[in-house]
């Protein structure tokens, strides 16, 4: 079955179409719906009620998840302007950005046999990137320039990169405990 | 209820009918059974006033079954017949209960089946049916004390089971007869027996130390929705590793290495270390008795300290899924706000001195850690039966660990991330491999790693009528759907043909449905029933539902949302499941409610699509939080 509002999350939760959203807003707004759709609210339903909520209520997640997230968001307003951020379809990526990966993954291996602190300093560096390259990913969605989008698609895949090299941090972290 | 009446959640079809429901927090050691009655949350005690039943069955000749107290009392005489801990057991198989089963004094029957059985002298029995006997004697407990029928449970499971331990639950409780309106996770629903008493709002940590699991949860209580952040655990952990390192010891202490295979003895010796761990809550040391087999006595003394090394290891790998939870909710410890203690390991001293140390928050113990999940259990019951006039409360819960499918080369890919909210829907699309590959096989796996061999095998299935292309243009797409119980079915579908395969993720473990079925009809508390009649029953229940909501929807908006052609076909399909319905056939009755809610499925999506818009209309785009 074909649910509304796939097309466009924003107007699910009714909240302006931007990529600096009210945070706060959104979460609001999502718990307001699930309170009226979640399945909870059709345990003594019929079976079609119930499966009917279930499907809504999975697509409400979905939207919430895909707009709370920050590298989700870019690749779902990108793809609101037909831009797809499928790593499948172009896998190149900015060459100055992958000296850095690479860079960044020998700190990683060097932190991750000396000490706790070498690794919690790693992370903030590439919290710090994250936060600078997703500013400007906001700048670019927010803004009026349609030219700019390519930039974007770009910058969106590079937040995927760091959010995983994040990932990693913190694993590396574990084993310290 | 009316076909998705929105404005009144949870409201039952008589409005001054009271249903009777109930939580039930099947444990490890213990098992409990809680109600609202006047409204109030309260554990139903048995006949003697004890709240608590062992979660222990003892199986003798001709079904003469002892269950809880009374199998208790015969442990040590009779361990081979006397099963304690299930919990730890349901839901796997035999190779995965391996390392379990050197500590268990039981003998198991075929090494290769999905289901291990344990030989009895009642014949052989899997964890599933111990837990049926469990939950029947629970069911039997909240039927006396309230005077009738239940109408629906709720069940409570750990966190962090797996699809096949939840589904091995639900298999219990289907032999048991009862009606589970929802599997609940133990953490959340001890977060609802203290969020509604508290009027708490903020983020929380539950530590649940039950006998043999642990979870953590990390909750944000808002307004009356509980939204789990993140959870993570270890279903094979708990008081039971604390006593079996206990017991060790005290093998140890009395050098008596030889009586390590005397079952009797071990029995013994696992029972005073329990005893041992309970009395050195209260007191600093407490002395050991132990009968050896040759009729001497031996008396060792235990103190806290010394105890709190022995069980240090336990406590210290619960610390590590405390650090998970939180980096997968994205927080600081400081970001927590109080921490809910759960389960009767949470007694033991040095593990709230270790949590309270680690988290460096207050901790909350003030309802009983071992009735706190059952109390939470029976507020969601009630409010799923329909007995409160409007839902005030609502629970967002998620999935403990990633559901994927395996790719080339023994990988898995992921296909819904661990902590997704429920429920759940994802696809993905995969491509054919080879020229004219016209079969796909799927395999379905659980588990964080990225090996298959690492993770949990849940299901295979074989997609077939693929037709024959060329390499890499053949196209499934697989679609997961994990429902509010964390329950997940698989469907698969060729994109140019759309040939479909559904499975509910099921066959690879656990019981087939034709087992359950069969079980149902050996069990002795079914011997009187007549299935068929039931089925009827429970179809023309389902029929009058249908119809009485279907009713109802036209009433409310079958103009606004409908054209005359289309009504007029509902009300025809509609009077022909009246006349099916009075008739004596099941199975046609189930066909004709099918077609009924296929036909108004496009009816039930327009009314869905415009509540939402109604829901969200009162706000301007504008608008900002406050």
């Amino acid at each position: 079955m074909q649910t509304p509002f796939e097309n466009n999350y924003f107007d699910l939760f009714s909240i302006e179409k931007s990529y600096s959203l009210d945070r706060h807003l959104l979460r609001d707004r999502f718990r307001e719906l699930q309170r009226k759709f979640h399945p909870d609210n059709f345990a003594s339903a019929t079976e079609q009620d119930r499966r009917i909520s279930a499907q809504y209520a999975a697509m409400i997640n979905e939207a919430f998840t895909t707009l709370n997230d920050p590298v989700q968001r870019g690749r779902y307003m990108l793809s609101l302007n037909g831009i797809s951020t499928d790593e499948e379809h172009d896998t190149r990526m900015d060459p100055e950005f992958l000296i850095q990966q690479i860079e960044l993954r020998e700190e990683l291996d060097t932190a991750r046999s000396s000490s706790l602190d070498a690794l919690n300093h790693l992370s903030d560096k590439v919290e710090n990137d994250f936060a600078g390259r997703m500013a400007r990913v906001g700048e670019i969605l927010d803004g009026t320039d349609d030219s700019e989008f390519e930039k974007a698609r770009h910058l969106v895949r590079e937040l995927q990169f760091l959010r995983r090299m994040q990932n990693e941090i913190e694993e590396a972290e574990e084993s310290f405990y | 209820m009316a076909l998705l009446q929105i404005s009144e959640p949870g409201q039952s079809t008589n409005p001054h009918e009271h249903r009777l429901a109930a939580g039930i927090d099947l444990g490890t050691t213990n098992s409990l059974v809680a109600t609202v009655r006047s409204g109030e949350a309260r554990v139903l005690p048995d006949e003697e006033g004890r709240s608590l039943l062992p979660s222990v069955v003892r199986f003798r000749e001709k079904g003469d079954t002892q269950i809880g107290y009374p199998a208790l009392a015969e442990i040590v005489k009779d361990p081979m017949n006397t099963i304690s801990s299930a919990k730890r057991m349901i839901g796997r198989k035999t190779a995965d209960i391996k390392t379990l089963r050197d500590h268990l004094p039981y003998h198991f029957d075929d090494e290769s089946a999905n289901v291990p059985r344990i030989i009895t002298a009642d014949g052989p029995r899997s964890a599933i049916e111990v837990s049926a006997e469990i939950l029947t004697a629970l069911k039997k407990r909240a039927e006396q004390a309230l005077h009738g029928e239940l109408g629906g449970v709720v069940i409570t499971v750990p966190a962090y089971f797996d699809d096949a331990q939840r589904q091995a639950t639900k298999d219990a409780a289907r032999l048991a007869g009862l009606n589970v309106m929802r599997l609940l996770n133990e953490p959340t629903a001890a977060a609802v027996a203290y969020g509604l008493d508290e009027g708490s709002e903020g983020v929380y940590a539950i530590y649940d130390l039950g006998g043999g699991t642990f979870d953590i949860s990390i909750l944000r209580l808002n307004k009356g929705v509980f939204e789990v952040l993140a959870t993570a655990g270890d279903s094979a952990l708990g008081g039971d590793d604390m006593d079996r390192l206990i017991a060790e010891w005290i093998l140890d202490d009395i050098k008596q290495a030889e009586l390590s295979t005397d079952n009797q003895f071990l029995r013994q010796v696992m029972v005073v270390a329990r005893a041992a761990k309970e009395a050195l809550t209260d007191n600093d040391s407490t002395l050991i008795k132990l009968s050896l087999p040759d009729g001497t006595t031996q008396t060792i003394s235990l103190n806290r300290s010394r105890m709190n090394d022995i069980i240090a290891p336990v406590i210290d790998k619960t610390l590590l899924p405390c650090r998970r939870s939180l980096r997968d909710a994205g927080l600081d410890k400081t970001d927590i706000d109080g921490i809910i203690m759960v389960g009767g390991s949470t007694r033991v001293r040095s593990v709230q001195e270790k949590v309270e140390t680690f988290f460096n928050r207050k901790l909350y113990t003030g309802v009983d850690p071992e009735q706190v999940v059952a109390i939470g259990a029976a507020i969601q019951a009630d409010i799923l039966i329909g007995n409160h006039p409007t839902g005030d409360m609502l629970l967002l819960d998620v999935i403990p660990l990633s559901l994927g499918i395996e790719i080339m080369g023994g990988m898995v890919e992921k296909i819904i991330p661990r902590n997704a909210t429920i429920p759940v829907t994802r696809a993905q699309e995969f491509t054919t491999y080879k020229d004219g590959q016209t079969a796909m096989s799927i395999h379905v796996l659980q588990g964080e790693r990225e090996l298959v061999s690492d993770c949990r095998s849940l299901a295979r299935f074989e997609l077939r009528g693929i037709p024959p292309m060329a390499a890499g243009s053949g196209r499934v797409k697989v679609s997961f759907q994990v429902d509010a119980d964390g329950l997940l079915s698989v469907s698969a579908r060729e994109a140019t043909t759309g040939t479909e395969t559904r499975v509910d993720v099921k066959p690879s473990y656990g019981l087939t449905d034709a087992e359950v079925e069969q079980m149902l009809r050996d069990s002795i508390a079914h011997a009187s029933d007549d299935i068929q009649a039931r089925q009827l029953a429970e179809q023309r229940v389902e029929a009058d539902r249908a119809i009485s909501a279907l009713e109802n929807a036209l009433a409310i908006d079958g103009t606004t949302h409908l054209d005359d052609n289309e009504r007029s076909a509902l009300l025809e399909c509609m009077e022909a499941l009246r006349k099916i319905k009075e008739m004596d056939d099941p199975d046609n009755i189930k066909q004709a409610i099918n077609e009924l809610n296929e036909l108004s499925e496009p009816f039930a999506a327009r009314r869905m699509n415009s509540s939402i818009q109604d829901a969200m209309a009162g706000h301007n785009i504008n608008e900002f939080s406050e």
